[in-house]
C-alpha cells in the first residue's frame, strides 16, 4: 500500500512538473533554453513512474503495515505540531511539548524522567544555539 | 616530490591545534555514528553542518571526513560484539566476525578489522595523495560536453549499484534532477518552479534535503523498528591478539580488500557497501577452506573490513578533483566545502592548496588516530548501544530540526526539513533509494549547464559530443550500460521469462 501510494505520489508531482516544464521557454537544439532540461526530466519521470506503477512489483511486507502506518501518522502529526509550535509559543515550549511526546511515542516509561530529558533538551539547544552560535531561535 | 612537499605542508596545516581537534571530533564522530544503527554518515554530517559555519574552512572538511572514515572504523564493532551492523558497510563482517567472537575470537576479529582498516585507509589515503591531483591536471581539458558525460556516465552506473529495482533508482535521479532547476536558472536568469516563493528562488539547499531524507527519515525509520536488551560481550586488552595462523591468513585479504575497495570506489554508488560484497565473494574463491565462510573465517572479517576503508578514501578522488559526488556522502562533503564557499575541482588543488592538502594530510593522522582510539575503546563503543534507543532517536530529529532552522534562520528550511524527512521515511520503506535523488540534485545544475552549453558550442548537434575523444568515450559506455539494461529488463519481461519465474 504505502509503496503504491508513493509511486503515485511520485508519478503526480512529476506530472505537475512536466505541465509546469512545458510552459518554459524550450528553445532549439542549438539555443537551449530555461525550459529544456525541465521538459526532459519531467517527461522522464511520468514515463518512468507510470512504467513502475503497470510493472506491479510491490515488496513492502504488508504484515508490518497497520502499525507501521499509525506510527508515521502520529510521528508527522508532531512534527507539524512543532512547526505551529514554533511560531505560536517559542522555540523553548515548543521543544520541550513534542520532545515529550516523541518519547511518549516511543514508549519511554513514567512521565517524570521523559518530562526532564526534554526540558534538558530543550535548554541544552537553546543554550548551545543562541548561547554558543549566537543564532536567534524563534 | 613536489607531492610531498605539498603534503608535508598539509601536515603542518592538520597539525595545528584547531585542525587537531576537528580531526579528532570526526573521527570520534564517525566511529559512534558506525556503532549506532539508523544513523549514518550522512544524518551525522547534516547534523553538524550547521556547527561547522563558524569554524575554519580546513578544520570543518577536516571534521568532516573523519567523520565518513571514522564511520567505516565503528561499524565492524557491532557486527563482530552483538551481530548488529551499525552500518550497511559492516553487514558483511556479521556473517564470520560474529561467528568468530561466539567462538571466544572477538578480540582478533576486532584487531585484525581495525588494523586491516588502518593499512587499506592508509593505501586509499596514498592513492588519493598520488590520483587526485593528477586527474585534476587532465580535468582542466574537460568542456561543458565533458561534464555532461562524465555526470550523466556517473547517474548511469548510480542506478545499477543503487538497490534493487533500477526503474525505482531512474525515478530518484530524475526527481534529484527536477528539485535541481528549482530556483533562479543561472544561465537565462528566470524564476523555475518557484510558485512565488521567495526562499525557493535560492533553489533547495543540498543541506537541506540531506538532512530530512537521511536525517529524519533515517531515524524516524529507526524509531518503528522494535527495540531489543543488547546482550553485549566483553573484551579484554590482552584478548586483542590474532594468533599466528589468524594473521598468516589474514595478510593477503586485507591487501586484497584495499585493492577491491579502492577501484570500486573510485565508481558512482554506494562504494563502501558494494566494495564488502565483492571482497567477501573475492575471498571465498580465493579460499582453501571456502567451507569455513559463515562459520568464522578470519578472511571475511579482514578482506571487506579493508574494503569499505579503502573505498571511503577513494571515493574522496573524484569529488576533490572534479568537483562530482558520485555518492550521497561526497554529496553532503560537497555541501561542507559549499557552505564555507569553497568550489572542490581542478582549481581546489591549485587554488587552494592549503585545504586540499590539509584534508589529505588529516586522514593520515585520522587514521592513525582511529586505530589508537578502536583498540583500547572498543568496549566503550559498544557500551553505547546500552543508551535506550527511545530517547536517543527523538533526541537526533530535535537537534537535526533546529540545526536545519539555524542554517539561514528560516521556519520554510524547517518545512523542507520535515517534507523530505517524511518523504525519505517512507522511501526507506519502500525500496525508493535517497541516494540517487541527492547525487541527481547535486549534479543537475553540472549536467545542465553542461548539455545546455555543450549544444551551443556544437551548434545543437548532441551527436557531436560522441566526437569529441573524452565526451564520446564516456557517453558511449553510458549508452551501452542503458541498453544492456534495457535489453535485460525486456527479458525479464517476456511472457517465457516469466512463465520461468513463475
Amino acid at each position: 500500500m504505502a509503496e503504491r501510494v508513493l509511486s503515485y505520489i511520485f508519478l503526480l508531482g512529476s506530472l505537475c512538473y512536466a505541465v509546469y516544464a512545458y510552459g518554459l521557454s524550450f528553445g532549439v537544439m542549438s539555443s537551449p533554453k530555461a525550459g529544456f532540461l525541465p521538459t526532459i526530466a519531467g517527461t522522464a519521470a511520468v514515463i518512468i513512474a507510470i512504467l513502475i506503477i503497470s510493472s506491479g512489483q510491490w515488496t513492502v511486507n504488508i504484515k508490518k503495515e497497520r502499525v507501521y502506518w499509525r506510527k508515521s501518522i502520529l510521528v508527522t502529526a508532531g512534527l507539524i505540531f512543532y512547526l505551529v509550535g514554533l511560531a505560536v509559543v517559542g522555540y523553548i515550549p515548543a521543544t520541550f511539548l513534542v520532545m515529550l511526546y516523541l518519547l511518549k511515542l516511543m514508549e519511554v516509561q513514567d512521565w517524570l524522567i521523559p518530562a526532564i530529558i526534554s526540558a534538558a533538551v530543550a535548554l541544552f539547544c537553546y543554550g548551545v544555539f543562541n548561547g554558543l552560535l549566537s543564532i536567534s531561535l524563534p | 616530490m613536489e607531492q610531498f612537499m605539498l603534503l608535508t605542508q598539509g601536515f603542518f596545516i592538520s597539525m595545528t591545534p584547531m585542525n587537531l581537534l576537528a580531526c579528532v571530533i570526526g573521527v570520534l564522530v564517525g566511529t559512534l555514528v558506525g556503532v549506532l544503527p539508523g544513523i549514518g554518515p550522512v544524518g551525522a554530517i547534516a547534523l553538524l553542518l550547521p556547527f561547522s559555519i563558524n569554524m575554519d574552512v580546513t578544520a570543518s572538511l577536516i571534521m568532516f571526513a573523519g567523520i565518513y572514515y571514522g564511520s567505516m572504523y565503528g561499524g565492524s564493532t557491532t557486527s563482530i560484539l552483538l551481530n548488529v551492523p551499525g552500518e550497511a558497510s559492516s553487514i558483511v563482517t556479521c556473517l564470520d566476525g560474529y561467528e568468530m567472537a561466539k567462538r571466544g575470537r572477538a578480540g582478533a576479529a576486532l584487531a585484525v578489522a581495525a588494523i586491516g582498516s588502518f593499512i587499506a585507509g592508509t593505501l586509499g589515503i596514498l592513492g588519493l595523495t598520488f590520483f587526485a591531483p593528477l586527474l585534476a591536471r587532465f580535468v582542466l581539458l574537460f568542456g561543458p560536453p565533458e561534464y555532461f558525460s562524465i555526470a550523466f556516465l556517473g547517474l548511469v552506473i548510480l542506478t545499477k549499484m543503487t538497490g534493487k529495482s533500477m526503474l525505482k533508482g531512474w525515478l530518484m535521479i530524475m526527481l534529484g534532477l527536477m528539485l535541481g532547476t528549482v530556483g533562479t536558472d543561472s544561465l537565462s536568469g528566470i524564476n523555475r518552479f518557484t510558485f512565488g516563493i521567495d526562499e525557493l528562488q535560492r533553489g533547495f539547499d543540498l543541506s537541506i534535503v540531506a538532512m530530512g531524507l537521511f536525517g529524519i527519515g533515517e531515524v524516524l525509520d529507526a524509531m518503528l523498528q522494535p527495540s531489543s536488551k543488547i546482550e553485549l560481550m566483553s573484551v579484554r586488552l590482552r584478548e586483542l591478539y590474532p594468533n599466528k595462523s589468524e594473521w598468516g591468513r589474514s595478510i593477503a585479504p586485507i591487501f586484497r580488500g584495499s585493492l577491491v575497495g579502492f577501484l570500486v570506489g573510485l565508481l558512482p554508488g554506494p562504494a563502501g557497501v558494494i566494495s564488502t560484497f565483492v571482497s567477501y565473494a573475492l575471498e571465498k574463491r580465493k579460499s582453501k577452506h571456502p567451507e569455513e565462510f559463515g562459520q568464522g573465517a578470519i578472511e571475511g572479517v579482514a578482506g571487506p573490513e579493508s574494503a569499505n576503508n579503502a573505498a571511503s578514501s577513494a571515493t574522496m578522488i573524484p569529488l576533490l578533483s572534479l568537483g562530482l559526488p558520485f555518492s550521497a556522502v561526497s554529496a553532503m562533503l560537497l555541501s561542507g566545502f559549499m557552505t564555507h564557499g569553497v568550489i572542490p575541482g581542478p582549481n581546489l588543488i591549485t587554488g587552494h592548496p592549503e585545504i586540499f592538502w590539509g584534508l589529505v594530510a588529516s586522514m593520515y593522522i585520522g587514521n592513525v588516530l582511529l586505530l589508537i582510539i578502536n583498540l583500547p575503546l572498543v568496549g566503550v563503543f559498544a557500551s553505547i548501544l546500552k543508551i535506550p534507543m527511545q530517547i536517543l532517536l527523538p533526541l537526533v530529529i530535535m537537534i537535526t530540526l533546529v540545526g536545519a532552522y539555524s542554517i539561514n534562520n528560516s521556519i520554510f528550511d524547517l518545512f523542507l526539513v520535515m517534507v523530505f524527512g517524511v518523504l525519505g521515511f517512507h522511501m526507506k520503506r519502500t525500496e525508493y533509494k535517497p541516494a540517487p535523488l541527492i547525487v541527481g540534485l547535486v549534479l543537475g545544475p553540472t549536467m545542465e549547464r553542461g548539455l545546455t552549453q555543450g549544444l551551443i558550442i556544437e551548434n545543437g548537434s548532441i551527436l557531436s559530443f560522441f566526437m569529441r575523444p573524452i565526451a564520446g568515450s564516456f557517453l558511449l559506455v553510458a549508452v551501452l550500460l542503458i541498453g544492456y539494461s534495457l535489453i535485460n529488463w525486456i527479458i525479464k519481461r517476456t511472457p517465457k521469462a516469466m512463465d520461468i519465474t513463475k
